[in-house]
């Protein structure tokens, strides 16, 4: 009997063509025309060099303070827990270039390469925390009850249950902070310089600043774009193998190590300061008052409105479009296989892909339009994940039976599972929303005067060496984060805080 | 005029995960027929459904219903009821929203859905729950409205996967009666899958034996419960089996007599509704129940043991 | 008990009414809906611009942020230049200011968005003309021009000269270095560190200016000299480099240092707008004196759909009436020949005792090595 190719793999392979392989070709075809003279070459390996380095060192210092407040938040059981995840992951949505001004404001440019493994500390250590937490929790408690009535003591819980079982999130965080850390740019562009830029930040300045006057201006890019795309290739699939669904543990038996939940407190709280003082000291040493907005207006040569309306505009339509499209992919979802393709944006680090999105679509469409493909393509992996976990906590018997009754897939998505999951989904848009306002390294690569961020202003004027003016935007955009971030706290209720 | 069957499952198999959880599945259903689906847990019997169903596409075999090949058709075009395990109810949903979604979905009249919904939900007895929650409701009244939703739409056949089986004794026993009458009321057949004998009795017009992912025994109710045909139906069906002259035989608890040439020692008598007994014969242990009284003096009698194929 | 007998049809009683269990329900599609609207509303908004057909077309003019704004009335000045030609030729002029280097927003747009682009330095007029962007045509005027500046742009006929100055060291006289070594600065001179520490220039990789400094340099070392160019940078390293113009002039006037490198024409301004007497030098070398021409240009992109009104424009930049008004708005030297300069441009030290640098260097040379010297000077400077 014959079967007829099925519609959603269609689907699957359309996107994976056109947001994928197009590009990646292009990027390629253009890499092996790069002018290969010793100096760039010499460029090129130090910033791999400092690339694996950044990568390494950030990765085992973030895993070690990650597992161990991941810990103390197993052990806590009050009722600030929610707040304390929700701040924790201030610092993951917090844009880059901000936390590279914290980070100044507070050491100057004293140790570049310290500064910049701090930044990523700071920056990863509450995820893996986060992470760590939500893999221990899932431990099975009649499981520890069962030990502890055969005789075991708290340490040994601790050791065998949780922090086993902590490791696989621990784990998984690791290898995001590898990825992340060694695709850094915005703390190596900022407090870095020449010596401790990384691949990213290379391929950002053969575009921008030193493109290569020939016939294919941007192969000199495009060839620490490729290689940073295979390198990161083998970290990317160990984690897809290795993540899997972690699920709540609602057995409804009282958490068993209460009696350290006062000691795990203090711990995050001062876990706390740590990862929010950058923060806190932008506006310490740039009070708000302080703030000139016309001065502000006069120095970027651009009208504020169209700072923010660029800002909210794109990050509005991008996150509305991935949204959208991400229902789509969920709905229609192939097989656990090919879910690996619907993820392999992932592959591309933010510059990488917006050079290789300018290649493809670079003269052919607007910019504004190029910005918001990218940030939309920024956006689906992360949406797909999150929606695909929210979905999943609704017994099939539900989606079933609207089925079975006669629904289509689609109509049965809005009718009976996003009703159920509606604080997830506001969470999850809220957090799409805010990501996208702060993504700096992306739009910084194809920017035009016309479609500037509030990021690219802040930037630009730290450039311009005004440094008052540039902390000044900075707080005007952090009161903006802050307040959207109080309101996803509000909004984002149920458990799927923290699920990679 | 050929008269069709209302369903055909010819040659089905599907592999998950690399084993195979269906092999060669064949079985027919007719109008208003209770089919009884009888296999131990992780026998595939979930799997049957599914397909059936279309949840699941099986790697070789065909569905026919009413004639129509259904195999490739989509979930929501097949026509076929499903009342899951856990019923599936709606929760974000009303009882009225939920029994009005498949005829939602159809794009009925509001008025027309209204009327059909009052309907159901007065023959079924739960027309005061219209207004209420799933989470409010009790157990047996969330079967109510599960069976009153997939009703509702008009299906031809409707599959039932063990809907019983989280209920206590007393409702399980009143909705089986409710179950029977289904076919007859609303001109459906029914597919009912479970591992609980009593379900077999009460309910089945015809039973079908589901072994580790085959059809061993298919056929009429009163056949195969009282004369299975191999060793693995009697299993599932709770006979003893023993070995005699080197031939197997079966025999019901209920059919073990007392007085009788076999000798028995009796291991352990456990009196409640009936007496209760395990004995030790030459062919091994046997369990069997009976109201008279056993000592282990009088011996019993195999003589309505049924001689088993392989 | 659930009575099984109870499974009937039910007849309603005469005039009862069905409850009204099932109602009307909003859907998603409201908001989906509403969300489509706003998304196709905000793609317009950005496509629009460049496929809305007007009544009156509209040229799309990519130039610097300081375009004739340094006079003494600009916006009289705009108006005589932009509006004249908008009225005469019924055409909307619109122009966007670029930061940085024009041609490389030029490069990364793929030459789309924009008519004409007014303001390229000597390499990027080079690169321009050889990229296959930008189009070529006739210039009615081109007779009057100075042919010079052509040689030095080595883009005939697709990028246009309209004015130029040679890029001179600015100082003022109150500061530590005596004025004997700042009338007879020398290259050799930044080597001393307290003469270096009092110099600023631009970032070769984000200002023109910082480019035709490192060309100009370049071409003394490699032409005259005949040394490799990165010992000069290796030598200074007291040198405050800033990110553009702008910035590296705040720095000068607000007196940190006293030097900085910026155009011939400064002291005339400065005289003009009576602010405070600064003088400027050329680089001094055996009695001689060099300095490098920034020439810029003008030209037409390929993609214009108004390429007849661009090359009006561009006749009508480098005619009579606009050329007259450049040394006093511009601060450069015009490009069309023997027009008469005003009394302050005697501040300056004249044209025609400066060996230009630019012919010790030619432009496919330095397009060919660009990116590697800047490159180089990256690792020099970090």
């Amino acid at each position: 009997m014959s079967r007829k190719i099925s519609l959603p793999l269609l689907y699957v392979a359309a996107y994976v063509v056109v947001v994928v392989l197009v590009p990646l070709i292009l990027l390629f075809f253009y890499s092996l025309h790069a002018s290969l003279s010793p100096l760039f070459l010499k460029i090129l390996a130090a910033s791999v060099e400092q690339s694996f380095l950044q990568g390494s060192i950030s990765t085992v210092l973030s895993l070690g303070i990650g597992l161990f407040f991941g810990m103390l938040l197993i052990l806590y059981d009050g009722k600030f827990k929610s707040i304390i995840l929700s701040l924790l992951l201030i610092t993951y949505v917090m844009p880059g270039i901000i936390m590279g001004l914290g980070i100044i404001s507070i050491f100057g440019y004293s140790s570049r390469l310290w500064e910049i493994i701090y930044g990523n500390v700071v920056y990863n250590s509450p995820m893996i925390a986060v992470l760590a937490y939500s893999t221990g929790t899932s431990t099975n408690l009649g499981e520890i009850y069962s030990a502890r009535v055969l005789g075991a003591g708290d340490s040994q819980v601790l050791w065998k249950f949780y922090f086993r079982n902590s490791l696989r999130g621990g784990l998984l965080g690791g290898i995001l902070t590898f990825i992340l850390s060694f695709e850094g740019f915005s703390l190596p562009l900022i407090i870095g310089g020449p010596s401790y830029s990384t691949m990213e930040v290379i391929i950002y300045e053969f575009k921008n600043i030193v493109p290569t006057f020939t016939q294919f201006p941007f192969s000199n890019a495009s060839l620490p774009g490729i290689l940073q795309v295979l390198i990161l290739m083998v970290p990317l699939y160990i984690y897809l193998s290795i993540r899997g669904n972690s699920r709540r543990n609602d057995s409804g038996l009282p958490l068993p190590l209460k009696r350290y939940s006062s000691f795990a407190l203090t711990g995050l709280l001062l876990f706390l300061a740590f990862v929010l003082t950058p923060l806190f000291a932008v506006f310490l040493k740039y009070p708000i008052w302080m703030i000139n907005l016309p001065e502000i207006v006069r120095r970027l040569q651009l009208p504020f409105s169209s700072l923010l309306g660029n800002t909210l505009i794109f990050s509005f339509v991008s996150t509305f479009v991935a949204f959208m499209l991400s229902i789509i992919i969920t709905v229609y979802r192939p097989s656990t296989r090919n879910q690996f393709l619907i993820l392999i944006p992932l592959i591309f680090s933010p510059v990488t892909l917006a050079l290789s999105y300018f290649l493809v679509y670079g003269g052919h469409v607007p910019t504004a339009i190029l910005i918001i493909l990218i940030f939309t393509v920024i956006l689906i992996p992360l949406n797909i994940r999150m929606l695909t976990q929210a979905v999943d906590t609704i017994p099939n018997s539900e989606t079933g039976s609207s089925r079975t009754l006669g629904d289509s897939p689609l109509s049965s998505f809005f009718r009976i599972q996003l009703p159920r999951v509606k604080w997830e989904i506001t969470t999850i848009l809220s957090l799409m929303f805010i990501t996208v306002m702060g993504e700096f390294s992306s739009i910084v690569t194809v920017y035009s005067p016309s479609t500037e961020t509030i990021t690219v202003g802040i930037y630009r004027l730290l450039l311009l060496r005004d440094l008052k003016d540039t902390y000044g935007l900075t707080e005007i955009f952090l009161i903006v984060i802050f307040i959207s971030s109080y309101i996803i706290n509000r909004m984002g209720k149920s458990g799927s805080v923290g699920q990679a | 005029m050929v008269r069709l069957d209302k369903l055909n499952v010819q040659g089905i198999c599907k592999k998950i995960g690399g084993v195979d959880i269906l092999k060669d599945v064949t079985f027919s259903l007719r109008d208003k027929e209770i089919k009884i689906i009888l296999g131990a847990s992780g026998s595939g019997k979930t799997s049957i459904l599914n397909t059936i169903a279309g949840i699941i596409k099986p790697d070789a075999g065909k569905i026919l219903k009413k004639g129509m090949e259904i195999t490739d058709l989509d979930v929501n075009r097949r026509n076929i009821g499903f009342l899951f395990q856990d019923l599936g109810l709606f929760y974000s949903m009303n009882v009225a929203e939920n029994i009005a979604y498949g005829l939602r979905v159809r794009n009925l009249d509001l008025k027309e859905i209204n009327r059909k919904v009052n309907d159901i939900a007065r023959s079924f007895g739960i027309a005061e729950h219209l207004s209420k929650f799933p989470s409010q409701l009790s157990g047996g009244e969330k079967q109510l409205v599960s069976l009153a939703r997939t009703l509702v739409t008009g299906p031809d056949l409707v599959l039932m996967d063990e809907p019983l089986s989280s209920l206590d004794s007393f409702l399980r026993n009143s909705l089986r009666w409710y179950i029977k009458d289904i076919p007859r009321k609303f001109d459906v057949s029914i597919i009912y899958v479970t591992h609980d004998l009593a379900d077999a009795e009460i309910l089945g017009d015809t039973i079908a034996i589901l072994h580790e992912g085959r059809i061993i025994e298919d056929g009429k109710k009163e056949e195969i419960l009282n004369h299975p045909k191999n060793t693995a139906t009697a299993r599932i069906l709770g006979y003893n089996i023993y070995e005699k002259d080197g031939k197997t035989y079966a025999i019901h608890p209920s059919k073990v007599l007392i007085g009788g040439p076999t000798v028995a020692k009796v291991i352990y008598l456990e009196r409640g509704i009936k007496n209760n007994y395990l004995v030790d014969t030459s062919f091994g242990k046997l369990y069997f129940f009976s109201d008279q009284e056993f000592n282990g003096q009088t011996g019993i009698s195999l003589e309505n043991s049924i001689e088993l194929g392989a | 008990m659930i009575d099984p007998s109870n499974l009937t049809q039910i007849i309603l009683a005469e005039g009862e009414m069905y409850q009204d269990v099932v109602k009307r329900k909003t859907s998603y599609t409201v908001f989906i809906v509403v969300g489509i609207v706003i998304v196709a509303a905000a793609m317009v908004y950005f496509v629009y611009p460049s496929i809305a057909p007007s009544q009156e077309p509209t040229l799309n003019i990519l130039t610097y942020g300081s375009f004739f704004q340094y006079g003494a009335n600009p916006n009289q000045t705009m108006e005589f230049i932009i509006n004249n030609f908008e009225h005469w030729y019924h055409v909307k002029i619109k122009l966007e200011y670029g930061s940085g280097d024009l041609y490389e927003q030029v490069l990364q747009s793929r030459g789309s968005g924009y008519d004409i682009v007014i303001g390229l330095n000597n390499i990027d007029s080079y690169l321009a003309a050889n990229s296959g962007l930008f189009y070529h045509f006739n210039v009615s005027n081109e007779t009057h021009l100075n042919k010079t500046l052509y040689d030095f742009l080595q883009s005939s006929g697709t990028v246009i000269p309209y004015e130029f100055s040679p890029l001179t060291t600015d100082y003022n006289l109150s500061g530590p270095i005596s004025k004997s070594v700042l009338e007879n600065l020398s290259f050799a001179d930044l080597a001393n560190s307290s003469i270096s520490k009092q110099y600023i220039v631009e970032n070769p990789t984000s200002s023109i200016n910082g480019e035709d400094f490192l060309l100009g340099q370049i071409a003394f070392y490699r032409g005259v000299l005949n040394q490799s160019w990165t010992s000069f940078w290796n030598d200074s390293k007291g040198i405050d480099v800033t990110q553009d113009w702008d910035s590296g002039f705040s720095l000068f006037e607000s007196g940190s240092r006293q030097m900085f490198f910026s155009y011939a024409t400064d002291p005339s301004y400065n005289a003009f707008f009576n602010y405070s007497a600064i003088g400027t030098t050329p680089f001094h070398y055996k009695g001689k004196a060099y300095a490098w021409l920034e020439v810029l240009g003008a030209g037409i992109l390929n993609s214009s759909k108004n390429k007849d009104l661009a090359e009006k424009f561009i006749n009508w930049l480098i005619g009579k009436n606009v050329q007259e008004l450049i040394p006093l708005n511009e601060w450069m030297y015009p490009a069309y020949n023997g027009l008469p300069l005003p009394p302050q441009y005697s501040l300056n030290p004249p044209v025609s005792t400066i060996i230009p640098l630019n012919s010790y260097l030619n432009m496919s040379t330095a397009a060919n090595n660009l990116s590697n010297w800047l490159l180089e000077w990256s690792s020099i400077e970090s």
